[in-house]
């Protein structure tokens, strides 16, 4: 008797910290429930779910203008609301941030993004986040532009995010050089035929020069050796102080095989780089000798300084990963570059460089590219254009541009 | 080395004009020799541009440069833009730390730039966060030398404690929205995945949740000093463990974001 006057009294009397930690702790339970009830194999349950929450979700937009001058909604809606419910978000981002997915996987779940108790701890923080944009949508004030732009854009960006995730066709097509393909592979290593065909002409890796590191034998360090690195890019003449050793470089091949104990310029894609360098040392002993960081062809070579002392050549670093493919498409074809920090588009697909035969490196004989179709990204960009604008004119009050 | 000894030299030269009555010679002093060292830095920064061939922006050792110019350099604009000189001592010693640390721990920095790098938003990106870091490192560094005052001097804390920092976390918050909407549209055009939580974008994420619970909890609880400068002190550890910390956990190994050397 006495309990349930209290929890009636606790709900009845002035919302606000402790009954929004409630809530936002009984989203948690219920996320638990549906790990433990629905789980993940599911996509109809998981799907039913999620199609409801976004519904109540939308209503809140109506509800948080209708009654805004309701308690409960004034509640929903404000300040105590947003803080516990994102402190829920964020007290669970942060088991991601610091358990590895893999771990997480043991506790039954794809991911922690995906796991129940994120999504619906995600429910609290969206019904304020919709029902106060509900609430501030009009009169369109200058106030009132600005908190729907950073809020709206939030919320905008998370619909288009929740787009993405149910829409978002993200393939990979391994390609050999002058083989035309139109196979695609899932996640799952399921098979499609995509509406093009691409033909891989050539796979490009650019290095850039490589550079020179003294290592020394180290049982403490974690690859059993210390290693200084040098800075210079390897060339004929270069002259570098690494480590305490003075080393000169003599002579420099950037491709070259080893013949005997001397190296001589190749034409082989492949070939490894190779110099002839003079090191040193700080008690004015030299040693001459030729450095490489081998390769397919070869095995590398490094300068004994000292019994526990070597100058050695690491392996270059990449500039560039570079496709070119030609594209079959609705009865043309054309030619494109696909590379890091350069995607083509085909038939409403994005093609991306993805991967390649490491070992082989430069010769790898395939190339494999990663073909996303996002159908949510446009919503995406519109929230993140629409939070940009709200923050640069927070900014531009942050400086005092506007009391 | 002459920006360090700059900076230290206007920290004293603040502190001689608190204790001075002839105020305003001390400050003028003072704020000429942090401008001398924020030029410094800046002429450090644009060498290394030009000797590396590519932006110093790589490395952690290489952002701890931009951190150390930049904390000084903001500290002295925005000083003079609020009409006030509190947190110039402060910005002056933050910058003198991250500088000296660079110095007793010189990083070999190597003129390659891995392809993910090679983008138009490397630098906007890396540099407005470098900013916003300064912004609230400051906002949280005087909120926590007040909160450590105040416990010190057995003295209560007034709302008007609150005002510095909050305004430098009204401009570091914004810059840090861009600088992760910026780091969301080059994952997209990279890898094409604009958000796919890996660490660093999860601690990310975190810092700025923190930052924009600090201006909710701010919103409604103005008349709470000590909760407002305590939340800036856990947004701050936030940060730094989004920016440093994130390589030593667990799930340093799941992240694409690690461009330091090996």
């Amino acid at each position: 008797m006495a309990s349930s006057a209290v929890r009636s009294g606790f709900w009845d009397g002035p919302l606000g910290y402790a009954q929004a930690w409630v809530v936002a702790f009984a989203s948690l339970v219920v996320g638990l429930g549906f790990h433990f009830a629905i789980g993940y194999d599911s996509p109809a349950g998981m799907g039913a779910v999620l199609w409801m929450a976004w519904a109540l979700l939308a209503s809140m937009l109506v509800i948080g203008r209708a009654m805004r001058t309701s308690q409960v909604v004034q509640w929903i809606t404000g300040i105590p609301f947003a803080v516990a419910s994102t402190s829920l978000v964020g007290a669970i981002a942060l088991v991601g941030g610091v358990v590895p997915q893999s771990v997480v996987q043991g506790w039954g779940a794809p991911s922690v993004w995906s796991a129940w108790p994120f999504l619906m701890a995600l429910f609290p923080m969206l019904a304020n986040l919709l029902g106060s944009i509900g609430k501030r949508s009009w009169p369109l004030n200058y106030s009132n532009v600005l908190y729907i732009l950073s809020h709206a854009g939030l919320a905008v960006a998370i619909v288009g995010g929740a787009v993405s995730g149910a829409t978002l066709e993200r393939k990979t097509m391994t390609l050999f050089e002058g083989q035309p393909s139109q196979l695609a592979e899932d996640a799952q290593h399921r098979q499609t035929k995509m509406p093009f065909t691409l033909t891989l002409r050539e796979f490009r890796m650019d290095t850039f020069p490589p550079t020179l590191a003294i290592a020394r034998r180290d049982a403490s360090a974690p690859d059993g050796a210390h290693v200084v690195n040098g800075s210079s890019f390897l060339k004929a003449g270069a002259l570098e102080r690494i480590d305490g050793y003075k080393v000169e470089v003599l002579e420099f091949l950037p491709k070259a095989a080893s013949v005997g104990s001397r190296w001589i310029s190749v034409p082989w894609k492949t070939a490894s780089p190779a110099a002839r360098v003079r090191a040193t040392a700080p008690d004015g002993e030299r040693f001459e000798g030729w450095v490489s960081c081998g390769g397919v062809e070869s095995s590398g070579a490094a300068l004994e300084l000292g019994p526990d002392v070597a100058l050695a050549m690491p392996r270059p670093r990449p500039r560039k990963f570079q496709s070119s493919v030609d594209v079959d498409h609705g009865g043309t074809r054309r030619s494109v570059v696909v590379e890091v920090n350069g995607k083509a588009t085909v038939g409403g697909y994005d093609l991306y460089q993805l991967d390649y035969d490491v070992a082989m490196g430069a010769a790898s004989p395939y190339s494999v590219i990663e073909v996303v179709r996002d159908r949510g990204l446009p919503v995406v960009y519109l929230g993140m254009a629409m939070m940009l604008a709200g923050a640069t004119l927070h900014l531009w009050h942050g400086i005092g541009g506007r009391k | 080395m002459t920006a360090v000894a700059l900076w230290l030299g206007a920290t004293a030269a603040y502190g001689v004009d608190a204790l001075s009555s002839r105020k305003s010679r001390w400050a003028l002093v003072a704020d000429l020799l942090m401008a001398l060292g924020a030029v410094c830095g800046i002429a450090l920064i644009a060498a290394l541009w030009h000797n590396l061939g590519r932006p110093p922006l790589r490395t952690l050792g290489e952002t701890r440069w931009w951190y150390a110019v930049a904390v000084p350099t903001l500290g002295l604009l925005l000083g003079w833009r609020f009409q006030t000189r509190a947190m110039n001592a402060l910005a002056c010693l933050m910058g003198a730390m991250f500088a000296t640390l660079n110095l007793q721990h010189p990083e070999a920095m190597d003129r390659t730039l891995m392809p993910a790098l090679q983008s138009p938003w490397f630098v906007p990106h890396v540099v407005v966060y470098m900013v916003a870091y300064s912004a609230l490192g400051l906002s949280s560094l005087i909120a926590g030398w007040t909160l450590v005052r105040s416990l010190w001097a057995k003295k209560a804390l007034s709302p008007s404690d609150v005002d510095l920092p909050h305004r430098l976390v009204t401009v570091g918050l914004p810059l840090l929205t861009c600088g992760l909407l910026f780091g969301a549209f080059w994952a997209k055009e990279a890898w094409g995945h604009y958000w796919t939580w890996d660490p660093k974008e999860t601690w990310a994420f975190l810092t700025w949740f923190a930052y924009l619970t600090y201006l909710h909890v701010r919103l409604r609880h103005s008349v709470r000093p000590a909760l407002n400068l305590g939340l800036l002190v856990v947004g701050f550890a936030t940060l730094m463990l989004c920016w440093f910390g994130v390589n030593a956990m667990p799930t340093a190994q799941e992240s694409v974001h690690t461009y330091t050397r090996d």
